[in-house]
């Protein structure tokens, strides 16, 4: 979600200083936080001391694999509605980051 | 985009009794058909479904973050020579970043997935080349919300299975999505907020809204 967010919701954070990540896109960097949230809660279910990542080039919250990486979501854009429960299913291999925007990734310390 | 609501929608009807079990058939039954995919690539990757364009393999993202099927040319698949300059159908696209980047509609003798074709469909042909390959598949471009949007779709990244279901409009059978979702599950309203998607959500207490669900990261 856009950090800004953050100051405009007084939103408290849990933990500080987290590392960040450096995405590129499209040859165009920008720097991702992780903040920890109290808790984030979607419909009736809440998620606490949950990580979520802040950039400051982004406008809109999204819900991206992050959510999606450990839980079964049915989408129904036909009626309008989403449900999503913890996946049973067994890791898989890790991936390769491939996403269609052209992108890599770097961890960096927050000093 | 009724053209192609049509044709997929001709292309998965009729299928429900191949997959979906007898007693889903009810009178209440909201499903009409349903397909279902293995993802390609790992818990890292945009989900990637396997397709075939003009019956050549090829593997697209998934994503309600772009609006159309968009395509890129690769070594194995080139789709230049569908390019009519002269036509309305060329013009321009807004990236991620907002720029504007030349674009052509083309169309495709048959697109398919799951082992179903969808004939004539519409495709946007970006510039560039992709480099991307997953699995022997190259990764040629994104389905966005054109396709996804005329389903309900169950996404199981960690299982990689995908199942597209072809739903009733205005129609929810709890039994249905209990056996569907297979567990304790949670529900959330989706607003469709010109033509994307939104969730709303609290984060300690403060509302506000995911704009849409990219499915990326």
């Amino acid at each position: 979600m856009p950090v800004g967010w953050l100051a405009d919701y007084h939103i408290p954070l849990v933990k500080k200083d987290e590392k960040s990540e450096v995405r590129f896109n499209l040859n165009e960097g920008y720097i991702s936080n992780i903040a920890t949230v109290e808790n984030l809660t979607i419909g009736d279910d809440t998620e606490k001391n949950r990580k979520i990542k802040v950039a400051d080039k982004i406008y809109e919250g999204s819900l991206g694999l992050d959510f999606f990486a450990d839980k079964v979501v049915l989408v129904d854009a036909v009626n309008s509605r989403m449900y999503f429960r913890k996946s049973d299913g067994v890791s898989q291999d890790p991936g390769h980051n491939l996403h269609f925007e052209t992108s890599k990734n770097a961890n960096i310390d927050v000093k | 985009m009724s053209k192609w609501k049509t044709s997929v929608s001709g292309a998965v009807l009729g299928l429900c009794c191949l997959w979906w079990p007898p007693e889903a058939e009810a009178r209440h039954s909201c499903i009409v058909a349903s397909i279902s995919e293995t993802l390609l690539g790992g818990q890292s990757d945009t989900p990637l479904m396997p397709v075939k364009i003009n019956n050549q393999p090829a593997a697209l993202f998934l994503s309600y973050d772009y609006e159309s099927i968009y395509v890129k040319n690769s070594a194995s698949m080139n789709f230049d020579k569908l390019v009519d300059e002269s036509s309305w159908e060329t013009g321009y696209v807004l990236n991620t970043f907002g720029k504007r980047e030349k674009a052509h509609a083309i169309s495709v003798k048959t697109f398919s997935f799951g082992g179903f074709n969808v004939p004539d469909a519409k495709l946007v042909l970006l510039k560039g080349e992709s480099k991307q390959s997953v699995q022997g598949f190259p990764v040629i471009g994104i389905i966005g919300n054109v396709f996804l949007n005329n389903f309900a779709v169950l996404f199981d990244v960690k299982s990689r299975k995908i199942t597209f279901f072809e739903v009733k409009d205005g129609c929810e059978n709890k039994e249905e999505i209990t056996k569907i979702m297979g567990g304790d599950f949670h529900a959330v309203n989706i607003n469709a907020n010109a033509n994307r998607l939104e969730v709303a959500a609290r984060i300690s207490g403060r509302k506000m809204h995911f704009s849409s669900i990219p499915i990326w990261i």
